[in-house]
């Protein structure tokens, strides 16, 4: 549904946009592949019976990972809403991302020389070429720009730019729907 | 040949932070994209240096062919492109994988290169021209080291930095263009 809403511009799916959107954007095959391997995780608790019913999911986890050039943290907890927009390269080992985040292309998000792993809030867009790194958390309504590198904790409602990436300015707080117009 | 790819084996199981079973351990050789590049790369080195002044003209052609083919899967599945012609020193550890670019180079011992890391160069260059990278340097995601960049042992080179001048060791370096934050910066946390 995030999908037909951000890249298609729709906000009913008929069954022809479902098809449009299982054969054009790999990167939703491996959100698929990743939800159902979190959901085994969280669900059960045997390590056999966790094993026998991740074996099905690897190869085609696997598959997608190197046509998308992605990789996916197994713990990383992610809301629903959430969408890849371009082709993908991206590196996710966020701790947990809210309801209709957005990140692009190349994007790396991941962890510093503690282990500590980023947090982010709801409605964030993380623009190309961008890297997040540490226990930081960043709040809901950020639009993280191009080629930013991010370190420090972000209040609600900004946009960040540059490196080591900055507060560029702070955004009104409209209603989250119409946050991705901008 | 073997004892390079030994060292780099242990690199990985070290970076794991346990001790594995036989199972965890291939396990994680099937899983290690970078790990696979790095066989490839070992295997073109070695065609490079054993086979330079060889009559055996029949079989240099065959092993170059099927280390080309090897290669063309490297770089279309996991884009990960290392120049047979640069010269990596033992346990090297590629994080990740994709836009991993490691041109004709001189790479210490003991280095990491993460992902979206770019090392410039050209395979025709002659020695004073490359990058001479030391030993235990720690390259971050999305760096870019511009061609005859000097880097010292143990230096650390931040993620999404862009390196325009010489890093001195023991150095870190951030931001872009490049400047020292730190200069006696100890990144064995991060180069396991």
């Amino acid at each position: 549904m995030s999908y037909a809403k951000n890249l298609l511009g729709l906000e009913q799916i008929t069954f022809w946009d479902m098809m449009k959107i299982v054969f054009k954007f790999p990167t939703f095959w491996l959100l698929v592949f990743h939800r159902y391997r979190f959901w085994v995780n969280s669900r059960f608790k045997n390590k056999f019976l966790r094993m026998s019913m991740k074996i099905f999911s690897l190869l085609g986890q696997r598959t997608f990972e190197i046509i998308t050039k992605s990789e996916i943290l197994s713990t990383a907890d992610i809301a629903p809403g959430f969408c890849f927009a371009g082709k993908g390269g991206v590196t996710l080992g966020a701790k947990k991302i809210g309801r209709g985040c957005i990140i692009y292309e190349n994007v790396t998000i991941g962890r510093d020389h503690l282990y500590n792993i980023p947090e982010l809030g709801e409605f964030v867009r993380v623009g190309s070429n961008s890297v997040i790194y540490g226990g930081i958390r960043i709040g809901n309504g950020v639009i993280i720009k191009e080629s930013t590198v991010l370190t420090k904790s972000v209040p609600d409602y900004c946009v960040v730019q540059g490196n080591p990436g900055r507060i560029v300015k702070k955004t009104a707080a409209t209603s989250p729907d119409n946050d991705h117009s901008s | 040949m073997m004892e390079y790819i030994k060292a780099d084996l242990h690199r990985y199981f070290k970076n794991q932070r346990k001790s594995l079973s036989m199972i965890e351990k291939i396990r994680l050789i099937l899983e290690s994209y970078g790990l696979h590049a790095t066989f490839v790369y070992r295997f073109g080195q070695w065609l490079e240096t054993k086979f330079a002044n060889t009559k055996l003209y029949l079989i240099k052609l065959l092993l170059l062919g099927i280390y080309n083919i090897l290669n063309f899967l490297i770089i279309k599945f996991y884009d990960i492109r290392i120049s047979r012609k640069a010269k990596i020193g033992k346990g090297l550890y590629i994080t990740h994988f994709g836009g991993i670019v490691i041109s004709n180079c001189i790479l210490g011992e003991h280095c990491t290169v993460n992902q979206r890391a770019q090392i410039e160069g050209d395979d025709l260059d002659s020695y004073d021209e490359l990058c001479h990278i030391g030993d235990n340097v720690w390259i971050g995601p999305h760096a870019i080291i511009k061609k005859g960049i000097k880097l010292g042992d143990g230096a650390t080179i931040a993620a999404g930095s862009d390196v325009l001048a010489d890093v001195e060791r023991q150095c870190l370096a951030l931001g872009n263009p490049a400047r020292i934050l730190n200069k006696n910066f100890d990144n064995s946390i991060l180069n396991v």
